[in-house]
Order: structure tokens, then sequence, then C-alpha cells
């Protein structure tokens, strides 16, 4: 049975363990843009499980539910594994921002996710907007042959380029080609290629890279990948 | 002192514009401070404890028409939280969790009362996440057993029976640290 003045003395002492907890930053604007993040991959999983039901159809299956023949199941794994991919590409790259919001400068002012790309980040210099890639992306078999990096444990540079409006710092890890690079579209890029190599000094972003080439989340370089523009436009 | 069982009484006292963006926003400033000290006390330390917090008002913002218009947002709320602690925990996120922050590091809590927050911290880690639960939302959130039981999906029985063996367990650890619940 409870005993009531243990529990109020309970109470208490947890009253007292969380009154020094310092107050925190005001969380409802990220609370608002992740959960409209999350709103946006909610309805966008149905219209998959939607698509999937017509994918079937137009295999020539029939869509009405008939003995042996289970529609919304083959549905429901499609929108599973569909999910499923879409959150390990949305966790890597909160991950990634977080990290790239602690590590670079302090004139990088906003780091945000840009969805549907795993690999780009919408980036704020000196108030200028600019699109930052961050990528470990399978390389061809032949290539890993080459370069003789599959059981390496540290990344081994591949190029630093250090243009006014283009700067990049690309790496060789495991079968992943590791790629950093702030793309200008023209106009110069207020950072150093030193900035982008700085990162990947970081263990928590070796921890990253271990695991995106364990599991990688972007599809294999063609022969010959190397530098190349990011997908989003300014 | 008698305890209260009415979970409006720890609630904070929010008026809520149900189902708008600012109505959210009103409510998440005014219950984000409270939903963290639970947090904390599901997570034992300040940083997992402000991102588990972060991702339930996320969550909560997913269905705030729903949860904006229920009777009480805020138990709606702790409900987000502690399924999300406790899923996260099975699906072993913590670490991933803790690299999901915003801003800057969390500093740990003040000084005051050093030796009973490390000890209960450190007693409560010892209890299985469930349990640690049940007990942060019968003694901290001062929640029914049948609230508990209905959040947590089990029976009253069991809450009973694992909230008064947790207690149990807290008053042998806090005794075997040189503490009691009855310091002052």
């Amino acid at each position: 049975m409870e005993d009531n003045d243990d529990m109020v003395l309970l109470r208490d002492a947890m009253d007292r363990t969380t009154d020094g907890l310092p107050p925190l930053p005001d969380l409802a604007p990220f609370a608002v843009r992740e959960g409209r993040r999350r709103r946006a991959r909610a309805r966008f999983a149905v219209g998959a499980a939607a698509f999937g039901v017509l994918a079937v159809g137009g295999l020539g299956l029939t869509l009405l539910p008939s003995p042996g023949t289970d529609v919304a199941g083959v549905a429901k794994h499609i929108d599973a594994e569909a999910e499923a991919e879409r959150e390990r590409a949305t966790e890597h790259q909160r991950k990634t921002a977080a990290l790239l919001d602690e590590l670079l400068p302090a004139k990088v002012t906003d780091i945000r996710p840009v969805e549907g790309q795993v690999a780009e980040y919408r980036i704020t210099v000196d108030g200028r907007p600019f699109i930052m890639t961050v990528s470990v992306r399978p390389m061809s078999a032949s290539l890993i042959q080459d370069c003789h990096c599959e059981k390496d444990t540290k990344l081994k540079t591949v190029q630093i380029v250090d243009w006014a409006d283009f700067k990049a710092a690309q790496y060789w890890y495991g079968k992943s080609r590791v790629t950093l690079s702030v793309f200008g579209w023209g106009t110069a890029v207020p950072l150093k290629a030193r900035d982008l190599s700085a990162v990947t000094r970081d263990p928590r972003f070796m921890e990253l890279v271990k695991a995106r080439n364990a599991h990688p989340l972007e599809p294999e370089e063609p022969l010959g990948g190397g530098l190349t523009r990011p997908r989003t436009k300014l | 002192m008698a305890v209260s069982t009415d979970v409006r009484a720890t609630e904070p006292d929010i008026g809520v514009d149900v189902g708008s963006d600012a109505g959210f926003e009103e409510f998440a400033r005014a219950a984000q401070q409270r939903l963290y000290r639970t947090a904390y006390l599901l997570c034992g330390d300040a940083e997992t404890a402000r991102d588990l917090t972060q991702t339930t008002l996320a969550k909560l913002y997913q269905h705030w028409r729903r949860a904006g218009a229920a009777d009480h947002p805020y138990a709606y709320a702790k409900t987000v939280l502690t399924r999300t602690f406790l899923s996260e925990r099975r699906r072993g996120l913590r670490d991933l969790l803790v690299l999901t922050r915003t801003g800057g590091t969390a500093p740990a809590p003040a000084a005051d009362h050093a030796d009973l927050r490390v000890t209960l911290l450190a007693a409560l880690a010892e209890l299985p996440p469930r349990a640690r639960a049940m007990v942060v939302l019968r003694y901290w959130e001062d929640q029914s057993v049948a609230s508990v039981a209905t959040l947590l999906r089990c029976s009253e029985a069991t809450v009973k029976s694992q909230c008064s063996r947790s207690l149990a367990r807290l008053r042998v650890r806090l005794a075997d640290a040189g503490l009691s619940l009855t310091e002052s």
C-alpha cells in the first residue's frame, strides 16, 4: 500500500530536484516548424498509400478486395517502408543541421534541411542565403577498388576547393564519398574551405559518416562522380 | 498534507485558442517549462529532457486541432511526452535525440540540493522506463492510479504494485546515500 507521507515527500524531493533547471528558450517556433513537417510527411504517407493501391490496380490486379488479395496490406507495407525511409532521412538531416549549427562559424545564422533532398541545407551566412551540401554517397564499385579505402577508419582527403563562389571539402571514407560544399550561384561565399573541413574533425560528424556509410540514404554516384551543383535553387 | 489527484491542480493556467497557430504558441510557451521538468525526471539529464520537450511540442502541433480542443490540453501533452519517452527508449534513440538541439547546450540545474538531485536521479535511473514513468506521473504529476493506467495502457493493479515497489526502492536508495525523503 502506498504511504501518503512518502508520496508527498517524494514529490517534494522531485520538486527540489527540478527547481534549479534553467528556463528554456522559446520552443514554440521550433515546434511549429517541426510540426508542419510532420503534418506534411503524414499527408505524403497517405498519398503514397493511395498511389500504391492505384499502382497495384494499374498492373492488372483488381482493386476490389477478394479472397487471398490484401490490397490494404500491400499499401500499408509500401507506406511503412516509405515512411521509415523518410523518417531516417529526416532524422539524419536534423542531426546534421544541429551539428552544423554548432560547428560552423557564428556568421552562419540559419541552417534548414531541404525537404526531399537529403544532402542539402539552406543556410544563411552574413544575412545572405546559400545552399550547403553535406553528402555521404556510395561510390561505384570500381572506385572503391581504386581508392583502397574500404577499411579506413579516418577520412581520406580527396580535394579542397576554395574558390570565391564555391567552397568544398571532399573525402573518401569506406565505400562512400563525403562532400561538404557551399555553392554561391555566382555570389561570393563568405566562408572558407577550412570552415567546412573543421566540421569533419568533430567525432560526432564521424559518427554520422559511419552510420551513412553503413546504411546509405543517397543513391550510388554515377561513374566519375565528383563535385556537383546542388539540386536546390536559391 | 493530502495529495491531490486532480490533474488540473498542477496544470499551467492556459487559455487555449482552439486550433490556431497563435493558440498553440501561447500554450507551448506556458507549458514548456512544466513539461521540461517532467521530461527531466523521466530522462535524467537536461539536454535529453529539452529534446524530449521539443519533440513533444512538435507532435502536439501536428495534432493541435484535436489537442487544443481537448478539455485539458496539458494532460494531452503529458500523454504525448510520456509515450514519446517510452517509445524512444525502446528504439534506443537517446543518442539520436541528443543531436536534435536547435540552440546551445542546456546547462545542468543549479547546484542547490545537488546531493538530493544526483541521488534521486540515480535512483530513478535504476527503475525500468515504464516504472519510472509511473512514478513520475503518479507522484510528480499527481495523476490518479486510473489516469496512469489509462495513459500507459495497463491495469490499475499493475500501476499500484509497480509504484509501491518503486517507492520502496527509492526510499532505500536515498537512505543508503544518507538522504531521506524527509530532508528539508
